[in-house]
């Protein structure tokens, strides 16, 4: 008994209840391992004395670099990484030996006692001091369209601004947890809380100089978001490492102060723009340079910020905009793609422009939004990529939210409202956005998935994908109902290789394959379906109509005269048809010359009370509006919505980072990196969704993050409310009570 | 002494004998294959080890109450009994709770679920309600990253609003208890000589300490808890710990001579149920102190004890002039709450010696009802987040006027500021005979941006406290100039957040 409700979570078959990692049984004679971390940003390692470590009762090893059989380097698809620092060490807090004892706390303790004679060398922290010392992974990248110079001639008005965007972990209440146990034949068997199997096997083997195939990695369920950026593998490849040499079962278990300091984050960006527009609030142009802080390694860096670039346009056509990025190589934790994958961060950008522009012609942020939508079908259909918006369903979800959020009335209630009340404000805005979905061409690659059909009626699914949220077997298991007629709890899924798993976040592209097992099963079985309805004397108008629904195939025109599907499934077996189906889909085949398959957008309006007095700011209302494509239960996508958007919204006012000025993180425990809770929800929270469209399912949660940015310019309308809010409002990320409560008195007349 | 003792989980009697004294909660429930309780912060603030006490509560009745498994030690649970998330799934039938958090179709990883479940439960498993759960926000201290805690909580709600309809089912007991919830005298001591006592009298708990006088006092042991496990143990001496858990004297609220005497071991949880309705600043600092599972645990000794510079309950209590009684074998002594803190995170107890009760004075119930004088009270609190957060800054203030609306007292008492709690004695001079209105207020607020020396931490700046210090006044100010003008929507800037009532059955106090 383990989690609370098991055998729902994270998609075993009947025979395999996943618990979480740390949730299995003990191992008997298990050891436990614990870090010397190095208390530098940037150091020489000159030497390492590991001999009094060793003197202390309970000690049984202190592993460092030398003691890896293999290289001493995590590999993943984004790079490289080495376990231990060696010779240099390139960020605080990196993992420069490790103490394996009879428990953690003599490990723990053995940790003071391993000396290491540093030589600290002058570190880069941060984008300004990377960007002094031209330090950077890689070329600048660079979208553009027309001539974002030509505006200066024609007397329009210009807007610059620049700023930072913090950052934000993923910060998933497991922690990093692993145990392995060494098998008699050389294999090592793992668990650990780092979902992706693949990615543990394929990270490890080179370390441990051994075949993928040597290192068997249990099925756990995985908490919160998985975290596929190379730090997640320290906590394996140390307990594997040790379990090799030491032949005996270790665990490590990451406190969380160790774990977040070795994580990957959603790393900090700074901004530059200019921007001009006309008198009627027309965007003409658009000038942005990104730097991203891509920390010591590489990472997902790249594709964070080729995210970032693809969507600095949000829900606008600007004719004219060069977008540019560069990533900083610092002394800091490494990019990960966290929630939103940069999009979040793009459109912050995109509504600053919006919200200055505002400013600037003293008019209501929402007309200047509409004057520069995106128009389908029309010359402004075009991203700056050269994509077509067509069947962008912008427009349709502005007035949805418009009406859903009652926004005429409440705009002139609250500006009443304002107008009485002194000290405190509330504060109205509505958002658009629009994401790129389905896989970019960076992520894409081909997928599998297996469909068999049991003669009970049930269906077997076999996936490569990693499940975290569930959200991969709820959308499989619509899928399968939606074509073959069986519901949701007959549907079972199994794992499938793992060496094959695309990383987390790839639901769609399995959503896609098993949509096409499920179609070429269904031709499969229509012609026995029909034969079998012909013995009933159903007479069948179309074949190829013929419908599945509830467990059960019936003719469109006589539908309460159904054959079950577990008869049809029974017959095909026994006429050796074959009822299992491969179902592939390949993202780049769909894409051709297109960046983005298709794309997603949602609007949200949101209502904030600002306290004057201290700057504190209550989320009062929110409504949402999304296009999520070809629709899973609405429940399921709403609560997708909400789970999303509260992520959106810890980013924009409660999270934060925050590092020594020795580069050190000082907010990594749960009681100083504030997640949201409770008492964040906004009290009133509306959600809807367009109607079913299309074939292809669209994640919504990107879009939701990035929605939870009608709180920042609610707050920002808020702030204005208290009077002389002026162009060059910079507001701060995240809005704390501080932050809101100096912007207001510095704005203020 | 004894070598082993007994306590109950999910019914099932367990022996905690072998185990060292040191030993938390957590740990024995997750090597004793019960690990619905996650290991995911181990200092109290996310609520994913939530678990089940069965404690009493102010006037001694049993009463289920949500606490963090991390923050209890083994011994502290001898002779208790406990409820994990297991008995909602582990049984025949499924728990109607469970069943609701699983069908709601949240999206959830279910890493956090049976904290959730368990602080929820608190609220649908307890009868009867002692007191009206009022502005006690359920499941605050449960951080979630994937559901957005909305879906969650409809669900509760969901249950609650059928539940109330459907007349025919028993609400609660799926959770049967068998215990009383009250702690017998105890003793322990585990194979290495650590030693653990929680005697029944103050006179035996202050001759344990003379007999042992490197032993720590604990009570709730939330703050007790985070220090523990690492601590670097020297061989030579054994550590031992006096829990004033069972002495029945330190866990009442008594009314007696025209004051309230509050027992020392008396939880956040249980002062807010007994004085909430009396002293509207006990209610209002209650709610947003720490978590429900802190609440729960957290003493009003073990806070003045500790006099950390943030204290919720320390200004509120400066505020309502409230008195300490500290013992030890030989005498008492009495002395003002200000005397008692002795500067930064220091108190003037010294060796040998117990904190006993605080006083407060009951409020005059006469003179508040007459319209020609007025009782002025208001504690605030800004922190990062709404609840489950330490203060940047709290303050409570107590103006009293008199019949010619002038003040005839003022309490100006701060938490977060600078390094220890404070009255602001020169505010509060001002105030003194003034005539109460925005003029002496405004001066009022500028001596209080300029009173203390504020400090700068990852929280807020020195500049942000000393603002606040000022502001938290003026809001103070503007709310009782002209009540109702000010109080926005709903009446509170946080409360009533949630979408659902939370009183199943409210049952009057007295």
């Amino acid at each position: 008994m383990a989690s609370i409700h098991p055998d729902t979570r994270g998609c075993p078959s009947d025979s395999e209840k996943a618990v979480f990692a740390d949730d299995a049984d003990a191992v008997r004679g298990m050891l436990e391992a614990a870090l010397v971390l190095a208390p530098y940003a940037h150091a020489s390692v000159n030497a390492i004395d590991i001999q009094e470590a060793l003197k202390l009762e309970g000690v049984h090893a202190v592993l460092t670099a030398r003691d890896i059989p293999g290289q001493n380097n995590l590999s993943t698809e984004f790079g490289q990484m080495p376990l231990f620092a060696e010779d240099c060490v390139s960020f605080h807090s990196q993992p420069v030996a490790a103490v394996i004892a009879d428990n953690f706390v003599i490990a723990r303790e053995a940790t003071g006692l391993v000396r290491v004679d540093y030589k600290p060398r002058v570190p880069v922290l941060g984008i300004r001091e990377a960007i002094a010392v031209q330090s950077f992974h890689g070329e600048e990248q660079v979208l553009q369209r027309g001539d974002v110079n030509a505006a200066d001639e024609k007397k329009l008005s210009e807007i610059n601004k620049e700023f930072t965007v913090g950052g934000q972990d993923n910060f998933s209440l497991e922690t990093c947890v692993a145990l392995a146990e060494p098998g008699q034949d050389g294999k090592i068997k793992l668990r650990t809380s780092v979902g992706d199997r693949g990615f543990v096997r394929r990270g490890l083997a080179g370390l441990l100089n051994v075949e993928k195939s040597d290192i068997r990695v249990e099925r756990s369920l995985v908490g919160g978001y998985g975290d596929t950026s190379a730090g997640a593998l320290i906590a394996p490849a140390i307990a594997a490492l040790a379990a090799k040499l030491s032949a005996s079962p270790v665990r490590i278990g990451l406190r969380r102060e160790t774990g977040v300091k070795l994580t990957a984050k959603q790393n900090p960006v700074s901004v530059i723009i200019r921007a001009f527009h006309d008198s009627s609030a027309c965007i003409q142009s658009v000038e942005c340079a990104v730097h991203l802080d891509g920390g010591w390694q590489i990472d997902q860096a790249a594709s964070v910020l080729c995210n970032i670039l693809h969507h600095l346009d949000s829900a606008y056509f600007f004719p004219n905009i060069k977008v540019s990025g560069r990533i900083c190589k610092t002394n800091c934790l490494s990019s990960t793609s966290s929630f939103s994958n940069g999009t979040g961060i793009a459109a912050l950008i995109v509504e600053e422009i919006i919200s200055e522009v505002a400013l600037h012609l003293k008019m209501n942020p929402k007309m200047v939004r509409e004057r520069n939508f995106y128009a389908p079908g029309s010359d402004r259909a075009v991203t700056h990529y050269g994509q077509n918006v067509d069947g962008l369903r912008l427009r349709d979800a502005w007035k949805r939210v418009t009406k859903l959020s009652s926004y005429e009335d409440r705009l002139r209630e609250i500006s009443e409202w304002n107008r009485t009340s002194s000290f405190a404000k509330r504060g109205l805005a509505v958002v658009p956005v629009k994401i790129g979905c389905g896989a970019s061409r960076e992520e894409a690659k081909p997928v599998q998935a297996g469909v068999c059909l049991f003669a009970d009626g049930s269906a077997q699914v076999t996936c490569d994908g990693v499940d975290a949220g569930e959200i991969l077997r709820r959308s499989v298991a619509v899928i399968v109902e939606e074509e073959l007629g069986i519901c949701g709890a007959s549907v079972r899924i199994a794992a499938g290789d793992p060496d094959q798993g695309a990383a987390l976040h790839c639901d769609e592209l399995y959503a896609e394959a098993v949509l096409d097992a499920c179609r070429q099963l269904r031709d499969r079985l229509r012609m026995i379906a029909a034969a079998r309805l012909g013995e009933s004397d159903v007479d069948i108008t179309d074949i190829m109509e013929l419908k599945f629904s509830e467990g059960g195939v019936s003719d469109p025109e006589h539908p309460d005269m159904p054959v079950s599907l577990s008869e049809i499934v029974d017959r095909a077996i026994a006429d050796g048809i074959d009822v299992k189906a491969t179902g592939c889909f390949n993202a780049l085949e769909v894409l051709g010359d297109r960046n983005f398959r298709d794309f997603a957008c949602g609007a949200a309006a949101a209502e904030v009370l600002i306290d004057g007095f201290t700057g504190e700011v209550t989320v009062l209302r929110v409504d949402i509006v999304q296009d999520v494509g070809f629709q899973i239960e609405p429940v399921t996508a709403k609560n997708l919505i909400c789970s999303a958007f509260m992520r959106g919204l810890g980013w924009l006012t409660c999270e934060e980072l925050q590092w020594a000025a020795n580069g050190e993180l000082i907010t990594g425990e749960v009681d100083s990196y504030r997640v949201a809770t409770a008492g964040e929800v906004p009290r009133q929270f509306n959600c809807e969704l367009l109607a079913s469209q299309g074939r292809y399912p669209k994640d919504p949660q990107a879009a939701a993050f990035c929605l939870a940015l009608s709180v920042r310019e609610a707050i920002r309308d808020g702030i204005a409310a208290f009077g002389g809010a002026k162009p060059g409002l910079i507001l701060p990320l995240p809005a704390s009570p501080e932050a809101v409560y100096f912007t207001i008195e510095t704005s203020a007349p | 002494m004894q070598s082993d003792f007994e306590f109950f989980i999910n019914g099932n009697s367990h022996r905690g004998g072998g185990t060292p004294a040191q030993w938390g909660l957590l740990d024995y429930l997750r090597e004793n294959r019960m690990t619905s309780a996650k290991d995911a912060c181990d200092r109290g603030a996310c609520g994913a080890c939530s678990v089940l006490l069965v404690d009493s509560d102010c006037r001694q009745r049993p009463v289920l109450r949500v606490v963090n498994a991390c923050q209890l030690t083994l011994p502290m649970v001898a002779g208790r009994e406990i409820w994990t998330a297991e008995a909602m799934t582990g049984g025949e039938e499924e728990h109607p709770l469970q069943k609701a958090l699983s069908e709601c179709k949240q999206f959830s990883c279910g890493y956090c679920l049976p904290g959730f479940s368990m602080a929820f439960g608190e609220i649908y498993e307890n009868p009867v309600k002692t007191c009206s759960s009022g502005p006690l926000l359920p499941a605050v201290g449960n951080i979630c990253r994937c559901t957005g805690y909305w879906p969650l909580y409809s669900a509760l709600n969901e249950l609650l609003r059928h539940e109330k309809m459907s007349t025919n089912k028993s609400q609660a007991g799926f959770l049967t208890s068998s215990c009383d919830g009250l702690l017998p005298a105890f003793a322990y001591r585990d194979q290495v000589g650590d030693l653990f006592y929680r005697p029944g009298t103050l006179t035996e708990a202050l001759r344990l300490l003379q007999a042992h006088p490197d032993s720590k006092l604990v009570a709730g042991g939330t703050a007790y808890s985070s220090s523990r496990q690492f601590s670097p143990r020297s061989k030579a001496s054994r550590r031992t710990i006096i829990s004033l858990e069972s002495v029945t004297e330190l866990r009442q609220v008594a009314r007696e001579k025209g004051q309230w005497q509050i027992g020392a071991a008396v939880t956040i949880r249980s002062l807010f149920d007994a004085l909430a309705g009396k002293f509207p600043l006990i209610a209002q600092m209650a709610s947003r102190f720490g978590s429900p599972q802190v609440r729960n645990r957290a003493t009003v000794g073990g806070n003045l004890a500790l006099a950390e510079h943030d204290s919720d309950l320390v200004p509120v209590l400066l505020a309502l002039d409230a008195q300490v009684v500290i013992s030890n074998l030989r005498e008492q002594r009495k002395l003002r709450l200000e005397e008692f803190l002795g500067g930064p995170s220091r108190t003037v107890l010294s060796r040998g010696e117990i904190l006993k009760t605080v006083l407060v004075e009951c409020p005059d119930s006469t003179a508040r009802e007459q319209d020609s004088g007025r009782n002025l009270s208001g504690f605030y609190k800004v922190s990062r987040r709404h609840h489950n957060d330490r203060a940047i800054v709290c303050a409570a203030f107590l103006v009293a006027l008199n019949e010619a609306g002038r003040v005839s007292r003022a309490r100006l008492c701060y938490g977060g500021v600078s390094a220890q709690a404070m009255r602001a004695y020169e505010a509060e001079e001002l105030l003194t005979g003034a005539l109460w209105g925005p003029k002496v207020a405004r001066k009022v607020a500028i001596s209080l941006r300029q009173t203390f020396p504020a400090q700068s931490d990852d929280m807020a700046s020195a500049d942000y406290r000393n603002a606040m210090a000022g502001q938290l006044w003026r809001k103070f100010f503007a709310e009782h100039r002209t009540p109702g003008q000010y109080t926005p929507v709903d009446g509170g800037l946080v409360e009533n957040l949630l979408p659902f009532e939370t009183h199943r059955e409210t049952v009057e106090d007295g």
